[in-house]
């Protein structure tokens, strides 16, 4: 059991953090990663040192995570045309601990949709190669640089947007 | 390395809470100990589901094989013996699962080059397929099918590949050495089905980028529609637990925006984990910026308003979504969905008010036809490339109705069989007719509405046959073989 602590100390952290882009739920995705470490645990044995231990859980912590925003497809509410996704409060605004603008950076990331927000968290956040994102998003790397420059495009655009509505306040 | 990179990575690691991290640390440990299921339980406990896959997805598969050398051979008295030196089909571990549908076989060499497959990577479910994979089969032998059907790709971590496709029929096809083998087996929902079924959810969860953003949070969760009731405000009607066919609960919320107070429950069909079905009923003030659409706004009519059983109800489309809305003295009530049609969502509307006696559902079409209480022809269970997805019927003494819906990998919407005793006129007066042609020494009026080809035809019955993104010689041809015709 003592490699379970080790493996958990050295990587939760960043288990964590990955989930929480996806969520945006602090208590969720302490549960998330907590089953992420369980599965992985358990499934220990079939990780075949071909890619990147890191990389192994992450995709773990992927599968556990769409599987949870599965069950949270929003409701959608016919009679009025103006109410939406049904979803945590939490998700709406969350203090990240960081300085002004790295916390707009999560704030933007975080309202992306899913593929431009995962695609960021892996490549740019994470750091995860190429090859590494193709393999646990299941996309041709081709799809992973092109998604990579969309997504970081939109990210630049909305920064830049914010920084010149800033600037003509002043 | 320009500046927003650099503050990307000051994102790697979030701020976490020291006391939760420890916490979960000890329940992640407890739960090793313990060996429990999977299941995050204080997460649970919350959402009152468990956090548990999508694994009634593979149920029911039933194949057996013998694999001995470098080729199947059939499985019979003679080889029982054999059976603790058989091989395994797969003998490492599925590390992904490429499913997409296609042409012919070829096109599984390539599959990562489509741009419209799903990739299948629970780790749980790839050793629940293999598993499966891995029971005994029966014969193969050598086929040379066409036409199009589902694709599968297991890729291996041992660096191989397998392919596998089906014509949806009851048989898997395996190409090996360029030579085609052909698995034959009894179930008709085989495996093939069950990932058609995963691949059909995962596009529709993939086409879902545009949720809107949240608005409220002034709701909450029930586990029973009995339960919401209680605490709702107002005596409402809803279509149940069971409202039609296999639908069951899904979700079930109230909820509160300003004055106004919602109950809303969406339900599933079958084996998919997506709403297909969304009811809410709501009492209250309506908010000034929204539209009330039992109101009949002037911004949005109705594309058309039914009068049914002397309830008006307006109906509209939304892209794929049609919605219902009526009122009912103060509760204003919805049902809406992109997967079900007019009919069904009628049929829930029913529901609504109990009267569901004269609807019956079946497993197959073939007991629907022993039912019915007309002779009726039918395209069967698995016409072309598709498999039935509900089927119903209605009979109330005078009107009979035997209504089939098939889904198929090849199309995003739904092919749609109704036979009947006594036209629709309702629904021929709407018009559309583009053509009438004679085929095989009977008449077919082709009509062309809403992005949707459908054939009409009278045989004693009232028949029709529609779809979308389908030609009308694919529907002829259904025809042809409901009728046995060459």
């Amino acid at each position: 059991m003592n490699d379970f602590e080790d493996l958990y100390f050295q990587y939760s952290d960043r288990i964590y953090s990955y989930i929480l882009f996806m969520v945006g739920d602090k208590e969720i995705a302490e549960d998330l990663t907590q089953e992420t470490f369980v599965k992985m645990y358990r499934n220990r044995d079939q990780f075949d040192g071909k890619s990147q231990f890191s990389t192994w859980v992450i995709r773990i912590a992927r599968n556990c995570t769409i599987d949870y925003l599965r069950k949270q497809r929003p409701i959608y509410l016919w009679p009025f045309e103006k109410i939406g996704t049904i979803t945590s409060a939490e998700t709406v605004e969350m203090n990240v601990g960081k300085n002004e603008t790295v916390q707009e950076l999560y704030d933007h990331i975080s309202s992306m949709k899913r593929s431009y927000k995962e695609v960021i968290v892996l490549r740019k956040i994470q750091e995860l190669s190429v090859k590494e994102t193709a393999s646990i998003l299941g996309w041709s790397e081709g799809k992973v640089k092109m998604m990579t420059h969309r997504a970081m495009e939109k990210l630049r655009l909305e920064m830049k947007e914010e920084v010149e509505a800033d600037e003509s306040f002043r | 390395m320009n500046r927003l990179d650099e503050q990307l990575k000051e994102l790697k690691t979030l701020n976490r809470d020291e006391g939760e991290k420890m916490k979960s640390y000890r329940q992640a440990k407890g739960r090793l100990k313990e060996n429990e299921p999977i299941i995050a339980s204080s997460l649970g406990r919350r959402i009152g589901i468990p956090v548990v896959v999508l694994s009634v997805l593979f149920i029911g598969f039933l194949l057996t094989y013998e694999w001995i050398g470098e080729n199947f051979v059939p499985a019979g008295p003679d080889n029982e013996q054999d059976d603790e030196e058989m091989d395994l089909f797969i003998d490492g571990t599925i590390e992904k699962v490429y499913i997409t549908h296609g042409g012919p076989l070829g096109v599984l060499q390539d599959i990562e080059e489509e741009t419209n497959y799903v990739v299948l990577e629970d780790e749980e479910k790839l050793q629940e397929l293999k598993e499966r994979l891995n029971d005994p089969m029966v014969i193969t032998e050598e086929v040379d099918p066409l036409g199009f059907g589902l694709e599968v790709k297991l890729f291996l971590d041992n660096g191989e590949s397998i392919g596998l496709r089906s014509n949806l029929d009851d048989s898997i096809y395996h190409l090996q050495d360029e030579v085609v083998y052909q698995y034959e087996w009894d179930q008709p929902q085989n495996i093939m089905v069950e990932l058609m079924h995963y691949f059909i959810d995962s596009q529709a969860m993939d086409t879902d980028d545009s949720d809107p953003e949240p608005e409220d949070d002034n709701w909450k969760r029930y586990d029973t529609i009995e339960e919401a009731l209680e605490d709702f405000p107002f005596n409402i009607s809803t279509p149940g637990e069971n409202p039609i066919d296999s639908f069951t609960i899904r979700e079930i919320f109230v909820i509160s925006f300003e004055e106004l107070t919602s109950l809303s429950i969406s339900y599933r069909g079958g084996e998919t984990s997506i709403p297909i079905v969304n009811f809410m009923a709501s009492v209250g003030e309506v908010p000034e910026d929204m539209v009330d659409r039992t109101d009949g706004h002037e911004d949005n009519p109705p594309e058309e308003i039914i009068d049914h059983n002397g309830t008006e109800l307006n109906l509209f489309k939304e892209k794929e979504t049609i919605i219902l809305a009526w009122r009912d003295n103060e509760v204003t009530y919805s049902i809406s969905s992109s997967e079900l049609n007019r009919d069904d969502l009628l049929r829930l509307v029913d529901a609504t008010y109990g009267d569901e006696s004269f609807y019956n559902s079946y497993g197959t079409v073939a007991e629907a036809e022993a039912d019915f209480p007309y002779e009726v022809v039918t395209p069967g269970d698995t016409p072309q490339w598709f498999i039935p997805d509900r089927i119903h019927s209605y009979n109330d003494g005078e009107e009979s109705r035997l209504f089939v819906t098939y889904r198929s990998p090849r199309y995003e919407g739904v092919l749609t069989f109704i036979a009947q005793n006594d036209v629709d006129e309702e629904y021929d007066e709407r018009g559309g007719m583009v053509d009438l042609i004679d085929h095989q020494g009977m008449e077919f009026k082709i009509f062309s509405r809403d992005d949707e080809i459908q054939l009409s035809w009278e045989d004693d019955m009232f028949y029709s046959l529609s779809a979308g993104n389908i030609e009308r010689d694919d529907l002829l041809r259904i025809v042809d073989a409901m009728y046995g015709f060459d």
